[in-house]
């Protein structure tokens, strides 16, 4: 297994409620694993434990075998890349700025950027088709376009060589999509596709959406109040009766939404 | 396609030179007027060169003061601006400038018979004071600091350290009093080198951990998260940048008083030229802080020659108004 989690269990201190509690998820290489659940659900939470800037209070997490706190802050930046769901900078800087600063786990500490990580840079700039952009002001682009910019400094910080690329690492994306027009969220489903089927990356995200999910996920987990609902392929688990428990709606009313889903 | 870094670094050397520039023509600037030659001359003995006593003694020490205390303040602007994620965040604005002046007047006014090191050890202290105020507020509130939030307890604190600042004085003599109020003007008139010597350092051991922290800030733009997942030790960065920066501010503060300003117009004068890299940021801007300072003494010196104002009221009278356009048009 690529990364695993043994019985999770994680709440804010301070905070009553238990927001992950009792998850246990294998992640093969080369899977897309979506995690469906509706608002307040723990999708975030569980994707930060996943990605280890949350330590878990009970519970393991493996990556390649070895536990995730064990793992070199640089060398697991190599291993596992995190997308948030919106960015928005301090600073302005220019597309080509922030993918480049995906290159920090792979620099010295006064080192500067050399040839090699500039070609990372274009590889993901192109893998994202966002090429054109490198040097606009990340401000300037659309929703869509920041989306991409950030997938392409993900995959430069996975970028380990450019034969081997991000095989072998982990892009985790926390609702890619919710902050997005339509024509934008087919636009980053479309990049995740790609990127997926060219690169053999493999891909965490969380959403909401259905529609999304059904589409691009070889494998769906339902979390429904920090529990796992259940887990497998698309056509197991995206059912009306179990998306109907998941969202707390008559199956009949989510039998309608699934039918479009699962159209192609 | 180049490295962005590169473009940017033909600006900074222009800020260097613009430094070099300022620090060499402003002691010729004054009430009285020196000549180049006689300066240099090596036909009259020093202690008969009047040029090169008033040259060497009083304007160059004073030039030097400006440019590491200008230099100083404008970089831990950029460093505070990068930690809190906020372009208004600068040591004037967050009270650690007044919180070392509380310092240093404690030091001028009950500490007399202590050389000049206690100043700047109590300066250090009245900064790092400050500063941890600032950092479990921040922490508080682990979103960070938003401008409101930051600019009200910039204000609270200012306001909080100015009271006991009143305080002390109220307790000092006359004499001490005429001093201490203008120092808290922001004033190079009295320094010399040791008090350049005893800040130095300080500042070179700040710059140090400046020049570490210039591309981790870069990540912390993205946001706290962001940059941890991509390897960088926030808390780390976080603790260093605070206490580089607060002894920064704490040195210069004790050579030249708390002069305002300077590490938010620099700043921000320096980003709409490189962009906001903070390798390129923070020497652009320590090199045109030092200037800018340098020349806004040298313009103190001669408005109302022979009288020379104190240079934290022109560093006032430019950068009031430049902090209220930038406040209008943030929002």
């Amino acid at each position: 297994m690529l990364l695993s989690a043994g019985n999770l269990r994680f709440g804010y201190p301070g905070g009553r409620d238990r927001i992950i509690d009792r998850v246990s998820l294998d992640i093969a290489a080369g899977d897309i694993v979506g995690i469906l659940g509706p608002n307040g659900s723990g999708k975030t939470t569980l994707l930060r434990l996943l990605a280890g800037a949350l330590m878990p209070q009970a519970g393991t997490i493996a990556l390649d075998g070895q536990e995730l706190a064990r793992v070199p802050r640089r060398e697991l930046a190599t291993r596992i890349a995190v997308v948030p769901q919106e960015t928005s900078l301090a600073f302005d800087y220019t597309a080509l700025e922030i993918v480049l600063m995906g290159r920090y786990p792979h620099l010295g500490a006064f080192e500067i950027e050399g040839p090699d990580d500039l070609a990372a840079a274009m590889r993901a700039l192109n893998a994202t088709g966002t090429d054109r952009l490198g040097d606009r002001g990340f401000r300037t682009l659309s929703g869509g376009e920041k989306q991409r910019v950030v997938i392409a400094s993900a995959l430069a910080q996975l970028d380990r060589s450019a034969e081997s690329g991000a095989a072998g690492s982990l892009l985790l994306l926390d609702e890619p999509t919710a902050s997005l027009d339509l024509r934008y969220q087919f636009e980053v489903a479309a990049v995740l596709r790609r990127l997926h089927d060219s690169s053999n990356i493999t891909i965490i995200l969380s959403t909401h959406d259905l529609r999304f999910a059904a589409s691009l996920c070889t494998r769906i987990v339902l979390l429904s109040a920090g529990q796992i609902l259940a887990q497998g392929s698309p056509a197991d688990v995206l059912t009306p009766a179990l998306v109907g428990r998941l969202f707390e709606v008559a199956p009949e009313l989510a039998a309608p939404i699934l039918a479009s889903a699962h159209r192609p | 396609m180049t490295l962005p870094l590169r473009r940017g670094l033909p600006a900074v050397a222009m800020c260097f030179l613009a430094m070099i520039a300022a620090i060499l023509a402003a002691p010729f600037i004054g009430s009285t007027t020196i000549h180049f030659g006689r300066v240099f001359s090596t036909a009259v003995p020093f202690a008969d060169n009047i040029d090169a006593q008033i040259f060497f003694i009083a304007r160059l020490p004073r030039a030097l003061a400006a440019a590491l205390v200008g230099g100083t303040l404008a970089a831990a602007g950029v460093i505070f601006q990068g930690l809190l994620r906020n372009p208004l965040a600068t040591p004037y604005t967050l009270g650690v400038s007044t919180g070392s002046a509380l310092g240093a007047m404690l030091a001028i006014t009950f500490g007399a018979s202590l050389p000049f090191v206690g100043i700047t050890s109590a300066s250090l202290a009245g900064s790092l004071l400050a500063v941890l105020i600032v950092y479990f507020l921040a922490r508080a509130r682990h979103a960070g600091l938003s401008t409101t939030v930051l600019l009200l307890a910039g204000v609270t604190l200012n306001a909080f350290f100015s009271a006991l600042i009143l305080f002390v004085e109220y307790l000092s003599d006359f004499a001490q009093t005429f001093r201490a109020i203008r120092w808290l003007m922001g004033n190079l008139d009295v320094v010399g080198y040791s008090s350049i010597l005893g800040a130095l350092p300080f500042v070179v051991f700040a710059f140090a951990v400046f020049a570490w922290l210039a591309r981790p800030l870069n990540l912390l733009s993205l946001g706290a998260d962001a940059a941890g997942t991509r390897g960088v030790n926030v808390r780390s960065v976080h603790r260093w940048a605070f206490f580089s920066a607060s002894i920064a501010t704490g040195a210069a503060v004790a050579v030249g008083g708390p002069i305002g300003f300077v590490g938010i117009i620099v700043p921000h004068l320096v980003r709409l030229v490189v962009g906001s890299d903070h390798r390129l940021v923070l020497p652009g801007s320590a090199f045109l802080g030092a200037g800018f300072l340098v020349a806004c003494d040298a313009l103190a010196r001669i408005v109302l020659a022979p009288l020379e104002l104190p240079v934290g009221v022109i560093t006032a009278i430019i950068g009031g108004p430049f902090f209220l356009w930038m406040l209008i048009r943030k929002r």
